[in-house]
């Protein structure tokens, strides 16, 4: 596991932005299924306590950006990073993540002044939403290089999915219930949907992570980061199927502030030690 | 492409590592970096056949690796600012010291390991073929320095008269960089991906 350890800015930085960013997508299926909107028309300070609670799920992916600062050796030069646009997959990766950050903080601001109509609403939570997805998949693509064969599979990039949609999920779930929100769209399209995200992002976090452990167990090379990082990866899958029950739970059940805060604490847990051990099988094809 | 390339004759060198020391002083590197480094190769077994007969498969030779400054440059093509880049005059692979942010990348990248990240420094280090002395119509240090004559530098298509492309352990599969070194293999050369062999002087070389 020492290569992970060393990659802990990097851990850090795919952790808190795939969850942060994975928050609008619930927070758009929230306001895209009718219900949301419908229903607090008639409380209009339920609203406004979303849209400041919104800044919850951007503070994180600001967070993971500040902690990617950590892992540069000129950090003052870090907007040299857009030099590669188009060639280079990490530049790709800091672009569509800035883009989703401009797209929330303006949703975020217009919403706080209160100049955010509900069609205009729709629209730029639906574009955070898009550029969520986007960037949970860059940030996977851009570990897909072809000198590392146990980072260079489609798993890299379906795991941060998961733990967008499964995790972003409960973040939104948050936003929501911590805004009392929860109960007037408990019903309509918007619990099957969120029930839906979330199981397709803990089968995918599942599938990406344990994918990457078996590509690896297959290569000779790799066989002592493999066996170190065992316990880590049970440890991890365990954590995602307990942070999906704690987000479907509130949903089915009457929706509670303390489980869905529970679900947040374990899938941040969990995706962190999931993304160590995907450090931890980092080997070239080389020396 | 580059238009420069290394040589190395594996049936010369002796694993001395004058080239790894000339380079370190030219370059003034402080300990934990090295742009060129000797890989010592080891392995095969040593048994007693049912009469008591010992006999002996075992083998070593020693590869001398920098910066291949390969025609497939992962290290070029991850680099997110561009600073990793190609000498417009000579194509040896150079760091833009002043625009890289040492994200490490290429470091990750890189099958040979040739570039690394200087914290101190701030940015990416690694072998850059001397590119001043080429420009200078000088070789670079590591070959004058050798004292075996295993090592050569030149125009690739000279060195591809003289060898073949690098493709031996422990060194990577050619094809994923396409590297710009030549060699003559010793006679115990093994192929990329030998099992029962391992690099003896790990702390030396990674």
């Amino acid at each position: 596991m020492e290569h992970a350890f060393a990659e802990l800015p990097l851990a850090t930085f795919s952790t808190l932005s795939s969850l942060g960013a994975g928050a609008f997508v619930v927070l758009a299926l929230a306001f895209l299924s009718g219900s949301l909107g419908d229903s607090l028309a008639g409380s209009p300070e339920k609203l406004k306590k979303i849209d400041r609670l919104a800044i919850i799920p951007i503070l994180l992916v600001g967070a993971g950006f500040i902690a990617a600062m950590f892992h540069l050796a000129t950090p003052q030069n870090a907007l040299n990073a857009l030099n590669g646009i188009g060639r280079s997959p990490l530049t790709n990766e800091v672009v569509v993540g800035l883009a989703f950050m401009v797209v929330a903080l303006v949703y975020w601001v217009v919403a706080l002044i209160g100049k955010l109509g509900a069609g205009a609403r729709k629209i730029l939570v639906s574009v955070a939403a898009v550029l969520a997805i986007a960037f949970a998949l860059f940030i996977g693509i851009a570990y897909m290089i072809p000198t590392i064969p146990t980072w260079n599979t489609l798993f890299a990039p379906i795991s941060i999915l998961g733990y967008c949609l499964l995790g972003g999920g409960l973040f939104g779930l948050l936003v929501l219930q911590a805004a009392d929100a929860l109960k007037d769209i408990s019903t309509g399209p918007f619990k099957a949907f969120t029930i839906s995200l979330s199981l397709i992002g803990a089968a995918a976090a599942i599938i990406g992570i344990g994918g990457q452990y078996l590509v690896a167990s297959g290569i000779e090379a790799a066989s002592h980061q493999v066996a170190a990082a065992w316990p880590w990866l049970i440890g991890s899958i365990a954590g995602l199927v307990l942070a999906l029950g704690l987000a479907i739970i509130p949903l089915i059940r009457k929706p509670s502030l303390g489980i869905i805060s529970l679900g947040c604490l374990v899938v941040l847990c969990s995706v962190f030690v999931g993304r160590l051990v995907f450090y931890a099988l980092y080997i070239t094809v080389g020396v | 492409m580059s238009i420069y390339g290394f040589y190395f004759d594996g049936t010369r060198c002796t694993a001395c590592k004058t080239c790894v020391y000339a380079c370190k002083d030219k370059n003034d590197l402080n300990l934990g970096f090295a742009y060129r480094r000797v890989f010592e190769y080891t392995g095969g077994d040593t048994t007693r056949d049912g009469a008591g007969a010992i006999s002996s498969d075992c083998f070593t030779y020693s590869v001398s690796v920098s910066c291949n400054h390969c025609d497939n440059a992962v290290c070029i093509e991850v680099c997110p600012t561009a600073a990793m880049h190609r000498d417009p005059q000579t194509g040896l692979i150079c760091v833009d010291s002043s625009v890289c942010i040492g994200c490490g990348y290429c470091a990750l990248s890189c099958p040979y390991r040739a570039p690394k990240v200087d914290r101190a420094k701030g940015h990416s280090v690694k072998c850059d073929g001397c590119n001043d002395l080429i420009k200078d119509d000088k070789a670079p240090v590591c070959i004058l320095a050798c004292p075996t004559r295993a090592l050569g530098f030149g125009k690739i298509s000279e060195l591809q008269a003289k060898g073949e492309q690098v493709n031996i352990a422990p060194l990577p599969e050619k094809d994923y960089t396409l590297p710009n070194m030549y060699i003559k293999p010793s006679k115990d050369a093994r192929p990329v991906g030998t099992d029962n062999a391992f690099i003896a002087n790990p702390l030396e070389v990674l």
